[in-house]
């Protein structure tokens, strides 16, 4: 049994070769298949974050950037038009009265390519917000954000630097970690 | 004296529209919008470049191009500022330096790995067939005492 194994021509390095090929270009192929064609890595996670000054959907004061500097912020991308917004609307509500409560952090919403019609009617029936949201009406502040798909939060620390970006509805634990990174919780 | 005037006045009125200056139905700078406008790829789309593409951020996009054509930006500068934002997947072929080189490099070279391998097998299995042919040739003719020592 032994003599016979031995006898056995060894395979050539060649055909160990294509053997390799043979399975690992399926299974990279396979990666590949899983991953999610429409998502786009973020470019502005641990850069300044862009300078903005928005029309506010409600009220006279004007939505800037240069007002909420010094403290860790979250910034929340919404529209009317947006079902998961209302998915991850009860949350943005909770966290508002956090940030007012616990004065840890401040939390601005941005309106992005909507009416302010039927965002103003979006609130009557989700439930208004705590804390302001400007209106970026033409979605210039979302290029900006490098923003691809509604519901979109950016989580900024302190000196403005952007630390982490949710695409898609929050959870209590994105917010959680993610409060975390820029510092707003002791 | 008429008919000559006749005859150069249809000539002129011929002549006057290909005289008149070609037809300007856009702006000199589209041609350089639809350019940059098919280079860069609408990012709330798949594979679908901003000029074609219907979507609101793709129709902002295109005025945002004009804009800073306008301005006096260079293709290169407008391309940078959409990068910048949205990373190389904003462009519609990978760069050629960083990472995306690796897309453009690596199938020249596999090309040249698989013709040097073909060639290799292709010597090595000619080598074989020579040394076989070497082999089977005799260097001497047969004898009868080849013949018995064959026979043993």
């Amino acid at each position: 049994m032994t003599l016979l194994a031995s006898q056995r021509p060894a395979i050539p390095r060649w055909k160990w070769l294509l053997g390799a090929a043979v399975v690992a270009i399926p299974l990279l192929l396979g990666i590949g298949l899983t991953k999610d064609p429409s998502f786009i890595p973020s470019m502005i996670v641990g850069r300044t974050m862009p300078d903005f000054s928005l029309e506010p959907l409600s009220g006279e004061a004007k939505v800037a950037s240069e007002k909420l500097l010094g403290k860790p912020l979250v910034i929340n991308f919404w529209a009317s038009w947006c079902v998961s917004c209302r998915e991850e609307h009860p949350l943005l509500v909770q966290l508002g009265d956090r940030a007012d409560l616990f004065d840890e952090f401040e939390i601005v919403g941005i309106n992005y390519r909507d009416s302010p019609v039927a965002a103003a009617q979006f609130l009557d029936r989700q439930g208004h917000f705590p804390y302001p949201s400007g209106q970026d009406k033409r979605g210039r502040l979302g290029i900006d954000f490098g923003v691809y798909g509604m519901p979109e939060t950016f989580f900024v620390d302190a000196q403005g630097v952007v630390q982490a970006r949710q695409v898609g509805p929050l959870t209590p634990q994105a917010i959680e970690q993610n409060l975390k990174l820029i510092g707003a919780l002791r | 004296m008429r008919r000559i005037a006749a005859a150069a006045f249809i000539v002129l009125a011929m002549a006057w529209p290909s005289a008149a200056a070609p037809f300007q139905t856009e702006q000199p700078q589209e041609t350089l919008v639809r350019e940059i406008g098919a280079r860069l790829r609408c990012p709330v789309c798949q594979s679908e470049n901003i000029l074609d593409s219907q979507s609101g951020t793709a129709r902002e996009m295109i005025v945002m191009l004009r804009e800073q054509l306008a301005q006096g930006r260079t293709e290169a500068e407008i391309v940078e500022y959409f990068r910048s934002r949205y990373g190389d997947y904003v462009l519609l072929s990978p760069p050629v330096s960083g990472f995306g080189g690796i897309i453009w490099i690596v199938p020249p070279i596999l090309l040249v790995m698989a013709g040097a391998a073909y060639l290799l097998l292709v010597r090595r299995s000619a080598d074989k067939a020579g040394r076989v042919a070497h082999d089977a040739q005799p260097h001497e003719p047969l004898n009868e005492q080849s013949l018995r020592r064959l026979e043993l």
